[in-house]
């Protein structure tokens, strides 16, 4: 319960540091104050400025922006992909259904980051790319969970009465099946965002996701290692941001595990 | 008078699953979970199916009932085979055939309220054409199975064991069926709550002149509720007659075994 | 041997202690079979764990004693606690299939749960699970030592399970619902060995269930619970010949065993009671027929009585209204009473 808590505090912290990206940040990220490199914490530049003299905490908060919406967006995709998936074999069942899911199987094999450079390396860098990269590696997980769900459902009370007076099976599917896998994707879709923010900012810490001059969490720490011994402060307030969220996305994750073990008990 | 067409004829009815390979080149194996069934279900009777687990009674319920699919000419509803059954007919036929099963919380979907889990069949299957009539029909329902209609407004998990299992009486009922198949319905509850199930499910069916397949390893209920009684042992059907009948002069050693068994 | 006094166990609801085991005292004696009787909620399970010392978190003891040889086992250090627990007081649990290591071979946890206590080489841990295996009625022990927990059937292997729970010769056995998870057939033949065993290595058994014709069977002596409160306990000829309380009496009629056809057996109205409802009065009173103004508002005491006073155990009820011999005779009237209000259930 209390992770569940703490989790949510972080995520709230970076949701609004999205909010604030959009309506309006404090200096731009992008002009370039070559005087003022290097600049510590002080009331103009509340976390001090980049080797060009850039606002840390704009480019921070920007980069939010980008960190979102290819977690979301590719976890997003991801688990309808393999919702879908996992339903279809698990309904299917037969050669089709093992075949889906024994290529699951494979896609698993792979870890995920090994997975997703070699996305990219085939499509070419950019974010888009990315959020295609997180989704292809988030379809296994969602589809596993999906076909267990599907198959235990068949033996539920209700889904059998609601076959013996044909309730139709998009009712069957709307009103029975997916109000009763929400909570366990919801837990699975918590745990997959960590990954994804995770995988997103390794991306553009390698340079294969979001480009220069545009801001990036990953980014931000590759450009600090170069400058250790000059301002050690720089490279670790990105760092402390990805593990807000990481660890965030889990806890929450965890949490609301807990809670749906709490009700089913 | 000529002889009434059974409700419900099952005749050599075989069925089994595939066992998942152990190895690659394996064979595939084969379970025989029935075995050539032969059964009739009367209007109006109540017949008793008893058999360990694993015995493939509750397969059997749900071949009858049309949740499980059986080989063709295995399985006749008034006379007719079900596969030759349209579609009209065969909705027909599921809503003519109704389950209450074992576990009182998840007959009932929980995040349905008492109200809406007893509409949707009636929903579904298009009894009543304004919502009206069907919300007085649900409390026309509750009050059969002995629940105040101010229940309809709860959630399942406002209700104890022995509720839940009236509601899926209830909603059972609303399609008027005209075979309720009982899968371990009253197992699970508690034994002063058991009595007056029972005693529900037999007054029910008289009110409404359904038949009931009970399907249960528990043989005193079985004695208790049954008018015939349908022995089954490892997906064989090894006896079958009326219950005073096989209770006193059993034929089958295993029927004499399971008897014994009763404390 | 083993004495729980004034036993009370609460439950944590949201943010509230809930007592769920009401000042519950029962006694064992070597050799004794105790069964405890009871539907959901009557506190048996938990009363069970507290007896094992496995309180699950949101559970505490809030009152009363459990002393075993005059120890009380709540203030034991942990080292003589050890020396008891799995070595003098066993325990078996519902489902046989979870009690066992599916990827370990029988034989292997056999010597395990042997060699836990004992300090002896393999080869003699081995001959001592053999001889186990042949007490608790296998009658293969080679196949059965060398096989795998799935191999097995549900029977077979709650028997392994039981032989593991009687490897040490312990005084006491702690059975929770042993029988419920088994087939007719088998259950019984578990239920004879439970006797067997009784008998032969004088271990004394509590047995735990909702099932009151395998209790009836086999216990020496039977404790009722309900609702957490302890309504009638005493020995099997006193609880079930010379029944007192209402409630012992309409659960023997709720079974439907030896209903004649056409004659219906009589449930019992209501619904069980809610640890989350307050209670006052007697716990039964709103199911009970016998019940009068007195029962909703003042709760019953123990009573003692009946006609065993020479067997040491005294027979005890809590009722305000014990059943006799004499409102038996005008029980007729009762019933009549108490069908009516079986028709109009709820």
């Amino acid at each position: 319960m209390k992770s569940l808590y703490i989790g949510s505090a972080m995520l709230l912290l970076l949701f609004l540091m999205v909010i604030v990206s959009f309506i309006g940040l404090p200096h731009s990220p992008t002009e370039m104050n070559i005087p003022d490199r290097f600049a510590g914490p002080s009331a103009v530049h509340w976390l001090g400025t980049d080797q060009y003299g850039r606002d840390v905490l704009s480019r921070i908060i920007l980069a939010s922006q980008s960190a979102f919406i290819v977690s979301f967006g590719g976890v997003g995709t991801g688990m309808l992909i393999g919702c879908m998936l996992g339903a279809t074999a698990a309904y299917v069942k037969g050669t089709v259904g093992q075949l889906i899911m024994r290529m699951m199987d494979g896609f698993f094999a792979f870890p995920n980051l090994l997975l997703a450079m070699i996305i990219v390396a085939a499509l070419g860098s950019g974010i888009y790319n990315v959020l295609i990269a997180i989704a292809v590696f988030s379809i296994p997980a969602f589809s596993r969970l999906m076909y267990g769900f599907v198959l235990e459902a068949q033996g539920f009370g209700y889904i059998k009465a609601a076959h013996s007076y044909d309730a139709g099976a998009r009712r069957i599917i709307f009103t029975h099946l997916i109000p009763a896998a929400l909570p366990r994707i919801g837990v699975q879709m918590s745990m997959a965002l960590g990954t994804g923010i995770l995988t997103e900012t390794a991306l553009s810490f390698l340079g294969l996701g979001v480009q220069p001059p545009h801001p990036s969490w990953g980014g931000m720490l590759n450009e600090a290692q170069g400058f250790l011994a000059v301002a050690p402060l720089y490279p670790i307030i990105p760092g402390i941001v990805i593990f807000i969220a990481v660890v965030g996305f889990n806890l929450v994750g965890d949490g609301l595990a807990e809670k749906q073990k709490e009700a089913t008990s | 008078m000529s002889k009434q067409q059974p409700l419900i004829k099952v005749q050599q009815l075989n069925k089994s699953f595939t066992l998942p390979k152990q190895f690659f080149f394996e064979r595939r194996k084969l379970l025989h979970v029935l075995k050539n069934i032969n059964l009739t279900i009367e209007k109006g009777e109540t017949l008793g199916l008893v058999g360990e687990s694993g015995s493939g009674k509750s397969t059997l319920g749900e071949c009858i009932g049309g949740l499980q699919s059986s080989p063709p000419e295995t399985i006749f509803y008034d006379g007719k085979p079900l596969e030759t059954l349209n579609r009209d007919e065969f909705k027909k036929y599921r809503r003519n055939v109704q389950f209450v099963f074992q576990d009182p919380y998840d007959t009932l979907n929980p995040r349905l309220t008492i109200e809406e889990i007893l509409l949707e069949p009636m929903n579904s299957q298009k009894i009543f054409s304004t919502k009206k009539e069907r919300i007085d029909r649900a409390k026309e329902l509750m009050n059969d199975v002995g629940l105040s209609p101010s229940f309809l407004k709860s959630y399942p998990r406002h209700l104890s064991g022995g509720q839940c299992q009236r509601v899926a009486i209830a909603r059972a009922l609303s399609v008027q069926p005209s075979l309720l198949i009982c899968d371990e319905a009253v197992s699970a509850l508690d034994l002063s709550v058991q009595a007056t199930i029972l005693n529900l499910l037999m007054d029910l069916q008289e009110k409404y002149n359904i038949s009931n397949l009970f399907i249960s390893h528990d043989l005193q209920v079985v004695q208790y509720i049954s008018d015939r009684v349908i022995v089954m042992c490892q997906g064989e059907l090894v006896e079958t007659g009326y219950v005073t009948d096989i209770f006193q002069h059993p034929k089958h050693d295993y029927t004499r075994s399971l008897i014994d068994s009763a404390l | 041997m083993l004495e729980v006094n004034q036993l009370s166990l609460e439950v944590l609801v949201g943010k509230k202690w809930l007592p769920a085991v009401k000042e519950v005292s029962f006694s064992l004696e070597e050799g004794e079979i105790l069964g405890i009787i009871g539907e959901s909620g009557s506190g048996k399970t938990l009363t069970a764990k507290a007896l094992m010392n496995i309180l699950p978190p949101k559970v505490r003891i809030g009152g009363g004693t459990i002393t075993y040889k005059n120890q009380n086992l709540q203030t034991l250090p942990e080292k003589e606690w050890r020396n008891i627990y799995g070595k003098e007081m066993s325990f078996i649990f519902q489902n046989p299939a979870v009690a066992l290591n599916p990827v370990i071979r029988i034989g292997e946890q056999i010597m395990d749960a042997y060699l836990a206590h004992k300090s002896v080489s393999r080869s003699t841990a081995k001959t001592e699970a053999l001889a186990i295996l042949e007490q608790v009625g296998i009658t293969e022990p080679e196949r059965v030592f060398k096989a795998y927990p799935h191999e097995l059937s549900g029977g077979m292997k709650q028997r392994v399970v039981i032989g593991i729970a009687v490897i040490h010769q312990p005084s006491i056995v702690i059975a929770d619902e042993a029988t419920t998870a088994l087939d007719a057939t088998v259950r019984k033949q578990i239920l004879d060995l439970f006797r067997t065993l009784s008998r032969d290595l004088n271990i004394s058994f509590i047995l735990i269930s909702h099932d009151i014709a395998a209790i009836k069977y086999i216990a020496n002596s039977i404790l009722l619970l309900y609702g957490g409160e302890k309504l009638e306990y005493g020995k099997v000829d006193d609880v079930f010949s010379n029944t007192r309380h209402p409630y012992t009496h309409d659960l023997l009629q709720a079974v439907p065993h030896h209903a004649i056809k056409g004659q219906r057996i009589k449930g019992i109205p209501g619904t069980l009671p809610n640890i989350t409802a307050s209670k006052s009065g007697c716990i039964y009173a709103p199911r009970c027929s016998y019940a009068t103004d007195d029962c909703e508002t003042l709760p019953p005491t123990l009573m003692e009585g009946g006609r065993h006073f020479v067997h040491g155990l005294v027979h005890q009820y809590a009722c305000h209204h014990p059943l006799d011999k004499m409102n038996i005779v005008g029980k007729a009237v009762l019933e009549e009473r108490r069908h009516e209000q079986t028709t109009t259930i709820n």
